[in-house]
Protein backbone atom coordinates (compact mmCIF):
# COMPACT_ATOMS: atom_id res chain seq x y z
CA UNK A 1 0.00 0.00 0.00
CA UNK A 2 1.48 3.35 -0.96
CA UNK A 3 2.56 5.71 1.77
CA UNK A 4 1.00 9.08 2.26
CA UNK A 5 3.43 11.86 1.51
CA UNK A 6 1.96 15.33 1.84
CA UNK A 7 0.94 16.74 5.19
CA UNK A 8 -2.70 16.93 4.22
CA UNK A 9 -2.57 13.35 3.09
CA UNK A 10 -0.74 12.09 6.13
CA UNK A 11 -3.48 12.75 8.57
CA UNK A 12 -6.88 12.48 7.04
CA UNK A 13 -9.39 12.65 9.82
CA UNK A 14 -13.07 11.97 9.36
CA UNK A 15 -16.01 12.27 11.71
CA UNK A 16 -14.04 14.71 13.77
CA UNK A 17 -15.54 18.18 14.22
CA UNK A 18 -13.43 20.92 15.78
CA UNK A 19 -12.12 20.03 19.20
CA UNK A 20 -14.63 22.03 21.20
CA UNK A 21 -17.48 20.26 19.46
CA UNK A 22 -16.10 16.75 19.51
CA UNK A 23 -18.37 14.13 20.96
CA UNK A 24 -17.20 13.73 24.49
CA UNK A 25 -19.13 10.72 25.66
CA UNK A 26 -17.12 7.69 26.72
CA UNK A 27 -16.30 5.25 23.91
CA UNK A 28 -16.62 7.93 21.21
CA UNK A 29 -14.86 6.52 18.15
CA UNK A 30 -12.90 8.74 15.75
CA UNK A 31 -11.57 7.22 12.55
CA UNK A 32 -8.32 8.35 11.02
CA UNK A 33 -6.42 7.36 7.88
CA UNK A 34 -2.75 7.92 8.43
CA UNK A 35 0.66 6.35 8.35
CA UNK A 36 0.87 3.65 10.98
CA UNK A 37 4.03 1.99 12.23
CA UNK A 38 3.49 -1.68 12.83
CA UNK A 39 5.23 -3.70 15.54
CA UNK A 40 7.77 -4.95 12.99
CA UNK A 41 8.83 -1.37 12.29
CA UNK A 42 7.27 -1.11 8.84
CA UNK A 43 5.11 1.89 8.13
CA UNK A 44 1.96 1.68 6.11
CA UNK A 45 -1.07 3.85 5.52
CA UNK A 46 -4.07 2.36 7.25
CA UNK A 47 -7.37 3.22 8.91
CA UNK A 48 -7.06 3.52 12.66
CA UNK A 49 -9.64 4.11 15.37
CA UNK A 50 -9.08 6.47 18.26
CA UNK A 51 -11.48 5.90 21.13
CA UNK A 52 -12.33 8.29 23.97
CA UNK A 53 -11.60 6.60 27.29
CA UNK A 54 -14.38 4.39 28.56
CA UNK A 55 -14.43 2.39 31.75
CA UNK A 56 -15.73 -0.95 32.97
CA UNK A 57 -15.93 -1.03 36.77
CA UNK A 58 -13.67 2.01 36.79
CA UNK A 59 -10.95 0.35 34.70
CA UNK A 60 -10.10 1.39 31.16
CA UNK A 61 -9.88 -1.64 28.86
CA UNK A 62 -6.50 -2.94 27.84
CA UNK A 63 -5.59 -2.91 24.16
CA UNK A 64 -3.29 -5.90 24.19
CA UNK A 65 -1.28 -5.49 20.95
CA UNK A 66 0.31 -2.32 22.34
CA UNK A 67 -0.27 -3.07 26.05
CA UNK A 68 -1.99 0.28 26.46
CA UNK A 69 -5.12 1.19 28.33
CA UNK A 70 -7.71 3.38 26.62
CA UNK A 71 -6.53 6.26 28.82
CA UNK A 72 -3.19 6.04 27.01
CA UNK A 73 -4.98 6.96 23.78
CA UNK A 74 -3.77 4.11 21.55
CA UNK A 75 -4.26 4.20 17.79
CA UNK A 76 -6.12 1.01 17.04
CA UNK A 77 -5.49 -0.27 13.51
CA UNK A 78 -8.34 -1.77 11.55
CA UNK A 79 -6.99 -5.07 10.29
CA UNK A 80 -10.18 -6.98 9.67
CA UNK A 81 -13.36 -6.03 7.90
CA UNK A 82 -16.12 -8.00 6.32
CA UNK A 83 -18.50 -7.32 3.49
CA UNK A 84 -21.96 -6.38 4.73
CA UNK A 85 -24.54 -8.78 3.41
CA UNK A 86 -27.64 -7.05 4.75
CA UNK A 87 -27.15 -3.38 4.00
CA UNK A 88 -28.80 -0.91 6.41
CA UNK A 89 -31.32 1.45 4.75
CA UNK A 90 -29.08 4.43 5.48
CA UNK A 91 -26.43 3.04 3.15
CA UNK A 92 -28.94 1.90 0.57
CA UNK A 93 -29.89 5.57 0.30
CA UNK A 94 -26.23 6.40 -0.26
CA UNK A 95 -26.02 3.91 -3.10
CA UNK A 96 -24.47 0.86 -1.44
CA UNK A 97 -25.05 -2.44 -3.19
CA UNK A 98 -24.57 -5.91 -1.76
CA UNK A 99 -21.32 -7.62 -2.55
CA UNK A 100 -21.29 -11.10 -3.92
CA UNK A 101 -22.75 -13.28 -1.20
CA UNK A 102 -20.29 -16.07 -1.86
CA UNK A 103 -17.38 -13.95 -0.71
CA UNK A 104 -18.80 -13.92 2.82
CA UNK A 105 -18.27 -17.62 3.21
CA UNK A 106 -14.71 -17.74 2.07
CA UNK A 107 -11.70 -17.81 4.32
CA UNK A 108 -10.37 -14.84 6.23
CA UNK A 109 -7.73 -14.29 3.58
CA UNK A 110 -10.37 -13.72 0.94
CA UNK A 111 -12.16 -11.33 3.27
CA UNK A 112 -9.02 -9.27 3.28
CA UNK A 113 -7.46 -9.64 6.71
CA UNK A 114 -4.25 -7.67 6.93
CA UNK A 115 -1.57 -9.48 8.85
CA UNK A 116 0.59 -7.56 11.28
CA UNK A 117 3.68 -8.62 9.37
CA UNK A 118 2.65 -8.31 5.73
CA UNK A 119 1.79 -5.37 3.58
CA UNK A 120 -1.10 -7.05 1.88
CA UNK A 121 -3.91 -4.49 1.77
CA UNK A 122 -7.49 -5.09 2.73
CA UNK A 123 -9.30 -5.72 -0.54
CA UNK A 124 -13.00 -5.75 -1.10
CA UNK A 125 -13.11 -9.11 -2.76
CA UNK A 126 -16.74 -8.79 -3.77
CA UNK A 127 -16.22 -5.78 -6.00
CA UNK A 128 -17.03 -5.85 -9.68
CA UNK A 129 -15.11 -3.02 -11.37
CA UNK A 130 -17.04 -1.29 -14.07
CA UNK A 131 -20.44 -1.80 -12.45
CA UNK A 132 -22.46 0.83 -10.64
CA UNK A 133 -22.98 1.03 -6.92
CA UNK A 134 -20.84 1.47 -3.84
CA UNK A 135 -19.39 -1.27 -1.69
CA UNK A 136 -19.93 -1.48 2.04
CA UNK A 137 -17.66 -3.17 4.57
CA UNK A 138 -17.73 -3.13 8.33
CA UNK A 139 -15.76 -3.95 11.42
CA UNK A 140 -16.71 -3.99 15.08
CA UNK A 141 -15.17 -2.81 18.32
CA UNK A 142 -16.17 -4.44 21.60
CA UNK A 143 -15.05 -4.98 25.17
CA UNK A 144 -14.48 -8.46 26.50
CA UNK A 145 -14.19 -9.61 30.10
CA UNK A 146 -12.85 -13.03 31.02
CA UNK A 147 -14.27 -14.83 34.06
CA UNK A 148 -14.46 -18.22 35.69
CA UNK A 149 -16.90 -20.83 34.51
CA UNK A 150 -18.15 -23.98 36.12
CA UNK A 151 -16.98 -27.43 35.29
CA UNK A 152 -19.38 -30.20 36.19
CA UNK A 153 -18.38 -33.84 36.55
CA UNK A 154 -21.19 -36.36 36.79
CA UNK A 155 -21.03 -39.76 38.43
CA UNK A 156 -23.98 -42.14 38.38
CA UNK A 157 -23.80 -44.69 41.21
CA UNK A 158 -27.49 -45.51 40.65
CA UNK A 159 -27.75 -46.88 44.16
CA UNK A 160 -31.46 -47.37 44.67
CA UNK A 161 -31.00 -48.55 48.25
CA UNK A 162 -29.39 -45.37 49.56
CA UNK A 163 -31.04 -43.09 47.03
CA UNK A 164 -27.58 -41.99 45.80
CA UNK A 165 -28.43 -41.95 42.14
CA UNK A 166 -26.40 -39.13 40.61
CA UNK A 167 -23.41 -37.26 42.08
CA UNK A 168 -22.07 -34.00 40.74
CA UNK A 169 -18.70 -32.43 41.31
CA UNK A 170 -18.83 -28.75 40.49
CA UNK A 171 -15.55 -26.81 40.28
CA UNK A 172 -14.33 -23.50 38.97
CA UNK A 173 -12.61 -23.40 35.63
CA UNK A 174 -10.39 -20.37 35.10
CA UNK A 175 -9.01 -21.17 31.67
CA UNK A 176 -10.24 -17.99 30.02
CA UNK A 177 -8.99 -15.83 32.91
CA UNK A 178 -5.58 -17.50 32.58
CA UNK A 179 -5.62 -16.74 28.86
CA UNK A 180 -6.97 -13.20 28.82
CA UNK A 181 -6.23 -11.94 32.33
CA UNK A 182 -8.68 -10.39 34.72
CA UNK A 183 -8.56 -6.91 33.16
CA UNK A 184 -11.23 -6.04 30.64
CA UNK A 185 -9.96 -6.08 27.03
CA UNK A 186 -10.70 -3.92 24.04
CA UNK A 187 -11.16 -6.08 20.96
CA UNK A 188 -11.53 -5.30 17.27
CA UNK A 189 -12.39 -7.57 14.42
CA UNK A 190 -14.63 -8.10 11.46
CA UNK A 191 -17.49 -8.93 13.83
CA UNK A 192 -18.04 -9.63 17.51
CA UNK A 193 -18.22 -13.42 17.84
CA UNK A 194 -21.48 -14.89 18.98
CA UNK A 195 -21.52 -16.24 22.47
CA UNK A 196 -20.23 -19.78 22.54
CA UNK A 197 -22.28 -22.03 24.72
CA UNK A 198 -21.78 -25.65 25.62
CA UNK A 199 -24.48 -28.11 24.70
CA UNK A 200 -26.33 -30.04 27.38
CA UNK A 201 -24.36 -33.16 26.46
CA UNK A 202 -21.07 -31.28 26.85
CA UNK A 203 -22.09 -29.93 30.24
CA UNK A 204 -23.19 -33.34 31.48
CA UNK A 205 -19.88 -34.78 30.32
CA UNK A 206 -18.09 -32.20 32.46
CA UNK A 207 -17.48 -29.52 29.86
CA UNK A 208 -17.33 -25.90 30.92
CA UNK A 209 -20.48 -23.87 31.29
CA UNK A 210 -19.51 -21.71 28.33
CA UNK A 211 -16.38 -20.11 26.87
CA UNK A 212 -15.77 -17.98 29.98
CA UNK A 213 -15.98 -14.55 28.35
CA UNK A 214 -18.61 -11.83 28.25
CA UNK A 215 -18.60 -9.24 25.48
CA UNK A 216 -20.35 -5.95 24.91
CA UNK A 217 -20.46 -4.16 21.55
CA UNK A 218 -19.04 -0.63 21.59
CA UNK A 219 -19.43 0.40 17.96
CA UNK A 220 -19.74 -0.80 14.41
CA UNK A 221 -17.63 1.05 11.83
CA UNK A 222 -18.88 0.98 8.26
CA UNK A 223 -16.68 1.79 5.28
CA UNK A 224 -18.39 2.98 2.10
CA UNK A 225 -16.45 2.97 -1.16
CA UNK A 226 -16.75 5.26 -4.13
CA UNK A 227 -18.94 4.15 -6.98
CA UNK A 228 -17.34 1.20 -8.66
CA UNK A 229 -17.46 2.96 -12.03
CA UNK A 230 -15.76 6.02 -10.57
CA UNK A 231 -12.28 6.55 -11.96
CA UNK A 232 -10.93 7.03 -8.41
CA UNK A 233 -12.56 3.85 -7.11
CA UNK A 234 -10.19 1.62 -5.21
CA UNK A 235 -10.89 -1.92 -4.10
CA UNK A 236 -8.30 -1.45 -1.37
CA UNK A 237 -9.63 -0.12 1.89
CA UNK A 238 -7.87 3.24 1.63
CA UNK A 239 -8.77 6.89 2.05
CA UNK A 240 -11.14 6.81 -0.91
CA UNK A 241 -13.50 4.94 1.41
CA UNK A 242 -15.63 6.94 3.85
CA UNK A 243 -16.01 5.64 7.42
CA UNK A 244 -19.28 5.88 9.37
CA UNK A 245 -19.37 5.06 13.08
CA UNK A 246 -22.49 3.56 14.60
CA UNK A 247 -22.12 3.75 18.37
CA UNK A 248 -23.77 1.12 20.50
CA UNK A 249 -22.57 2.33 23.89
CA UNK A 250 -22.53 5.90 25.21
CA UNK A 251 -21.84 5.52 28.92
CA UNK A 252 -19.34 3.84 31.15
CA UNK A 253 -20.15 0.34 32.23
CA UNK A 254 -20.35 -1.79 35.30
CA UNK A 255 -19.89 -5.54 35.22
CA UNK A 256 -20.92 -8.20 37.70
CA UNK A 257 -20.57 -11.96 37.74
CA UNK A 258 -22.80 -14.14 39.96
CA UNK A 259 -19.89 -16.40 41.06
CA UNK A 260 -22.32 -18.55 42.98
CA UNK A 261 -20.60 -21.91 43.13
CA UNK A 262 -23.07 -24.75 43.42
CA UNK A 263 -22.60 -26.99 46.43
CA UNK A 264 -21.27 -30.44 45.80
CA UNK A 265 -24.05 -32.16 47.63
CA UNK A 266 -25.01 -35.75 47.08
CA UNK A 267 -28.62 -36.47 46.51
CA UNK A 268 -28.85 -39.16 49.16
CA UNK A 269 -29.32 -36.25 51.57
CA UNK A 270 -32.69 -35.72 50.02
CA UNK A 271 -36.01 -37.12 50.86
CA UNK A 272 -35.98 -40.65 49.32
CA UNK A 273 -38.96 -39.93 47.12
CA UNK A 274 -37.42 -36.68 45.87
CA UNK A 275 -34.13 -38.45 45.23
CA UNK A 276 -35.89 -41.00 43.13
CA UNK A 277 -37.74 -38.24 41.37
CA UNK A 278 -34.56 -36.29 40.58
CA UNK A 279 -32.78 -39.44 39.57
CA UNK A 280 -35.41 -40.02 37.02
CA UNK A 281 -35.66 -36.48 35.71
CA UNK A 282 -32.32 -34.96 36.51
CA UNK A 283 -32.17 -32.35 33.78
CA UNK A 284 -35.71 -31.05 33.68
CA UNK A 285 -35.00 -28.13 35.96
CA UNK A 286 -38.45 -26.65 35.78
CA UNK A 287 -40.08 -29.36 37.89
CA UNK A 288 -37.82 -28.97 40.94
CA UNK A 289 -39.64 -26.28 42.75
CA UNK A 290 -39.65 -28.49 45.81
CA UNK A 291 -35.89 -29.04 45.77
CA UNK A 292 -33.73 -27.26 48.31
CA UNK A 293 -31.72 -24.31 47.10
CA UNK A 294 -28.40 -26.15 47.06
CA UNK A 295 -29.80 -28.90 44.89
CA UNK A 296 -31.43 -26.29 42.74
CA UNK A 297 -28.05 -24.61 42.24
CA UNK A 298 -26.53 -27.89 41.09
CA UNK A 299 -29.34 -28.42 38.68
CA UNK A 300 -28.89 -24.85 37.44
CA UNK A 301 -25.20 -25.45 36.83
CA UNK A 302 -26.01 -28.50 34.78
CA UNK A 303 -29.08 -27.26 33.00
CA UNK A 304 -28.50 -23.59 32.34
CA UNK A 305 -26.56 -22.39 29.35
CA UNK A 306 -24.51 -19.77 31.16
CA UNK A 307 -24.54 -20.55 34.83
CA UNK A 308 -21.89 -17.94 35.58
CA UNK A 309 -22.47 -15.42 32.79
CA UNK A 310 -21.84 -11.84 33.84
CA UNK A 311 -23.79 -8.73 32.91
CA UNK A 312 -22.72 -5.33 31.64
CA UNK A 313 -24.81 -2.35 32.67
CA UNK A 314 -24.60 1.43 32.57
CA UNK A 315 -23.20 3.13 35.63
CA UNK B 1 -38.43 47.47 15.21
CA UNK B 2 -35.10 49.23 15.08
CA UNK B 3 -34.48 48.35 18.68
CA UNK B 4 -34.74 44.68 17.99
CA UNK B 5 -32.45 44.99 15.04
CA UNK B 6 -29.94 46.79 17.17
CA UNK B 7 -30.14 44.05 19.78
CA UNK B 8 -29.60 41.44 17.13
CA UNK B 9 -26.76 43.43 15.61
CA UNK B 10 -25.16 43.82 19.02
CA UNK B 11 -25.29 40.09 19.48
CA UNK B 12 -23.74 39.57 16.08
CA UNK B 13 -21.00 42.04 16.91
CA UNK B 14 -20.09 40.05 19.96
CA UNK B 15 -19.60 37.08 17.74
CA UNK B 16 -22.59 35.32 19.16
CA UNK B 17 -24.73 33.76 16.44
CA UNK B 18 -27.50 33.22 18.96
CA UNK B 19 -29.92 35.42 17.04
CA UNK B 20 -29.97 34.65 13.38
CA UNK B 21 -32.84 37.03 12.68
CA UNK B 22 -34.27 39.98 14.60
CA UNK B 23 -36.41 39.05 17.52
CA UNK B 24 -39.20 41.51 18.24
CA UNK B 25 -39.05 43.25 21.58
CA UNK B 26 -40.83 40.92 23.90
CA UNK B 27 -43.72 42.10 25.97
CA UNK B 28 -44.93 38.66 26.95
CA UNK B 29 -43.27 35.30 27.25
CA UNK B 30 -44.76 32.00 28.17
CA UNK B 31 -43.34 28.52 28.26
CA UNK B 32 -44.98 25.83 26.20
CA UNK B 33 -44.98 22.08 26.32
CA UNK B 34 -41.73 20.86 24.87
CA UNK B 35 -38.79 23.10 24.23
CA UNK B 36 -38.82 26.85 23.91
CA UNK B 37 -40.73 29.97 24.83
CA UNK B 38 -43.51 31.74 22.98
CA UNK B 39 -42.52 35.40 22.78
CA UNK B 40 -45.11 37.97 21.84
CA UNK B 41 -44.24 41.52 20.77
CA UNK B 42 -46.24 44.70 21.22
CA UNK B 43 -47.71 44.44 17.76
CA UNK B 44 -48.85 40.89 18.38
CA UNK B 45 -46.09 39.13 16.49
CA UNK B 46 -45.42 35.80 18.20
CA UNK B 47 -42.46 33.57 17.66
CA UNK B 48 -41.21 30.37 19.20
CA UNK B 49 -37.83 31.09 20.68
CA UNK B 50 -35.53 28.43 22.07
CA UNK B 51 -32.95 29.97 24.35
CA UNK B 52 -29.60 28.21 24.41
CA UNK B 53 -29.27 25.98 27.41
CA UNK B 54 -26.20 25.21 29.46
CA UNK B 55 -24.63 21.82 28.97
CA UNK B 56 -25.25 19.61 31.98
CA UNK B 57 -22.10 18.33 33.56
CA UNK B 58 -23.99 15.58 35.30
CA UNK B 59 -23.53 14.45 38.87
CA UNK B 60 -20.19 13.88 40.60
CA UNK B 61 -18.36 16.36 38.35
CA UNK B 62 -14.75 16.28 39.54
CA UNK B 63 -12.44 19.28 39.29
CA UNK B 64 -8.87 19.65 40.46
CA UNK B 65 -6.02 17.25 40.03
CA UNK B 66 -2.33 17.29 40.79
CA UNK B 67 -1.17 20.21 42.93
CA UNK B 68 2.45 21.13 43.58
CA UNK B 69 5.34 19.36 41.94
CA UNK B 70 8.06 16.86 42.66
CA UNK B 71 8.12 15.43 46.13
CA UNK B 72 5.68 18.00 47.42
CA UNK B 73 2.99 17.07 44.87
CA UNK B 74 -0.39 16.00 46.15
CA UNK B 75 -3.86 15.41 44.76
CA UNK B 76 -6.69 17.79 45.49
CA UNK B 77 -10.18 17.57 44.02
CA UNK B 78 -13.62 18.96 44.56
CA UNK B 79 -16.66 16.93 43.60
CA UNK B 80 -19.95 18.43 42.51
CA UNK B 81 -23.20 17.23 44.01
CA UNK B 82 -24.27 13.64 43.50
CA UNK B 83 -26.78 11.45 45.29
CA UNK B 84 -26.72 7.83 46.43
CA UNK B 85 -30.12 6.71 47.66
CA UNK B 86 -30.91 10.41 48.12
CA UNK B 87 -27.83 11.01 50.28
CA UNK B 88 -24.91 13.29 49.45
CA UNK B 89 -21.55 11.93 50.70
CA UNK B 90 -19.86 13.97 53.40
CA UNK B 91 -16.25 14.85 54.08
CA UNK B 92 -14.35 15.41 57.32
CA UNK B 93 -14.84 14.71 61.00
CA UNK B 94 -17.27 17.60 61.12
CA UNK B 95 -19.25 16.26 58.19
CA UNK B 96 -19.78 18.66 55.28
CA UNK B 97 -21.64 17.48 52.16
CA UNK B 98 -19.42 17.48 49.08
CA UNK B 99 -21.35 20.39 47.59
CA UNK B 100 -21.07 22.41 50.79
CA UNK B 101 -23.81 23.70 53.04
CA UNK B 102 -24.89 26.97 54.61
CA UNK B 103 -21.90 26.96 56.95
CA UNK B 104 -19.16 25.64 54.66
CA UNK B 105 -18.06 25.94 51.07
CA UNK B 106 -17.60 22.72 49.09
CA UNK B 107 -14.76 20.84 50.79
CA UNK B 108 -11.60 19.71 49.05
CA UNK B 109 -10.60 16.09 49.11
CA UNK B 110 -6.89 15.40 49.38
CA UNK B 111 -4.77 12.41 48.48
CA UNK B 112 -1.15 11.49 48.12
CA UNK B 113 0.36 11.76 44.64
CA UNK B 114 0.61 8.00 44.33
CA UNK B 115 -0.45 6.02 41.30
CA UNK B 116 -0.71 2.44 40.17
CA UNK B 117 1.85 0.97 37.77
CA UNK B 118 0.09 2.60 34.81
CA UNK B 119 0.00 6.03 36.40
CA UNK B 120 -3.62 6.13 37.48
CA UNK B 121 -5.28 7.23 40.70
CA UNK B 122 -9.00 6.93 41.32
CA UNK B 123 -11.38 9.38 42.94
CA UNK B 124 -14.37 7.51 44.22
CA UNK B 125 -17.20 7.11 46.67
CA UNK B 126 -16.30 5.02 49.71
CA UNK B 127 -19.27 3.38 51.35
CA UNK B 128 -18.87 1.54 54.64
CA UNK B 129 -21.73 -0.56 55.90
CA UNK B 130 -22.56 -2.21 59.18
CA UNK B 131 -21.42 -5.76 58.47
CA UNK B 132 -24.18 -7.16 60.66
CA UNK B 133 -27.09 -5.52 58.87
CA UNK B 134 -25.65 -4.68 55.46
CA UNK B 135 -26.89 -1.12 55.64
CA UNK B 136 -25.44 2.25 56.64
CA UNK B 137 -25.07 2.97 60.34
CA UNK B 138 -26.35 6.47 59.79
CA UNK B 139 -28.81 6.66 56.96
CA UNK B 140 -30.13 10.21 56.99
CA UNK B 141 -28.39 13.24 55.54
CA UNK B 142 -28.51 14.97 58.92
CA UNK B 143 -26.52 12.32 60.79
CA UNK B 144 -24.49 10.91 57.89
CA UNK B 145 -20.80 10.58 58.80
CA UNK B 146 -17.69 10.32 56.67
CA UNK B 147 -17.31 6.82 58.09
CA UNK B 148 -20.54 5.92 56.27
CA UNK B 149 -20.20 7.56 52.89
CA UNK B 150 -17.39 9.82 51.76
CA UNK B 151 -15.09 10.60 48.83
CA UNK B 152 -11.54 9.27 48.81
CA UNK B 153 -8.57 9.03 46.44
CA UNK B 154 -6.72 5.74 46.10
CA UNK B 155 -4.47 3.85 43.72
CA UNK B 156 -6.95 1.09 42.92
CA UNK B 157 -10.50 1.05 41.53
CA UNK B 158 -11.44 -1.49 44.22
CA UNK B 159 -11.12 -1.74 47.95
CA UNK B 160 -10.21 -4.95 49.69
CA UNK B 161 -12.49 -5.94 52.52
CA UNK B 162 -12.76 -9.32 54.24
CA UNK B 163 -16.53 -9.29 54.59
CA UNK B 164 -17.47 -6.79 51.88
CA UNK B 165 -18.33 -4.09 54.40
CA UNK B 166 -16.37 -1.46 52.42
CA UNK B 167 -17.22 -0.59 48.85
CA UNK B 168 -15.45 1.86 46.51
CA UNK B 169 -17.20 3.21 43.45
CA UNK B 170 -14.85 5.12 41.11
CA UNK B 171 -16.10 8.46 39.78
CA UNK B 172 -12.97 9.81 38.08
CA UNK B 173 -9.41 8.93 37.17
CA UNK B 174 -6.43 11.22 37.68
CA UNK B 175 -3.60 10.33 35.33
CA UNK B 176 -0.02 10.88 36.35
CA UNK B 177 0.43 13.21 33.36
CA UNK B 178 -2.22 15.52 34.83
CA UNK B 179 -5.32 14.50 32.91
CA UNK B 180 -8.55 14.07 34.82
CA UNK B 181 -11.10 11.78 33.21
CA UNK B 182 -14.66 11.66 34.48
CA UNK B 183 -16.23 8.21 34.91
CA UNK B 184 -19.57 8.73 36.67
CA UNK B 185 -22.33 11.00 35.43
CA UNK B 186 -25.46 9.83 37.22
CA UNK B 187 -27.01 9.81 40.66
CA UNK B 188 -27.19 6.30 42.03
CA UNK B 189 -29.35 3.74 43.68
CA UNK B 190 -27.33 1.37 45.79
CA UNK B 191 -28.05 -1.77 47.74
CA UNK B 192 -26.35 -4.78 49.28
CA UNK B 193 -27.06 -8.47 49.40
CA UNK B 194 -25.29 -11.24 51.24
CA UNK B 195 -23.57 -14.04 49.42
CA UNK B 196 -21.89 -16.67 51.58
CA UNK B 197 -21.01 -14.32 54.47
CA UNK B 198 -19.79 -11.68 52.02
CA UNK B 199 -21.67 -8.49 51.33
CA UNK B 200 -21.98 -7.68 47.65
CA UNK B 201 -22.92 -4.22 46.45
CA UNK B 202 -25.06 -3.27 43.48
CA UNK B 203 -25.08 0.29 42.18
CA UNK B 204 -27.14 1.51 39.25
CA UNK B 205 -28.16 4.93 37.94
CA UNK B 206 -31.14 6.32 39.81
Amino acid sequence: MKLLTTESQRTKVYNMPPKSRRPTHPWAVNMKYSNFTKPDGKTTAIWTANISPGFVNGVDPLYKPTNQGLCDNPDIPIYEVQAVSKIPPFFVQLGAVPTNESTLNTSGAALGNLSLTTDRPIVASGCCPGTAGKLLMSCQIWVMQARATFSVAVDIPANLVTGDLVDYTVTYNTKSVDTFGSRVRLMTGAFMPDKKTATLEERVAGAYGDDGTDSFLIATVYFLSLNQDDEHFSANLDDSWMPFVKHNCFWNLGYQVPNIVPFNLQQNKLDPFLAWFIGRYTFAAGVYGAAQSAEQAIIDAVSNDNANAGSFYTI
Amino acid sequence: MAGALQVAQAQEDRGNPMFLYPIPITVKQRPIAGKGLLSTSANGETILYTPPTGISRGAWFVTGGIMGAGTSAFLQVQVDRGYINGLIPVVGSNPVPINGNSQSSPPSIYGQAKYDEEGRAWVGILITIDSATGSLKNSTQANLQASDMTITIQTSPYIASADGSAYFHPIAVIMKDGRLIQISYFDYQWGTFKQRAFWRHMIIPA
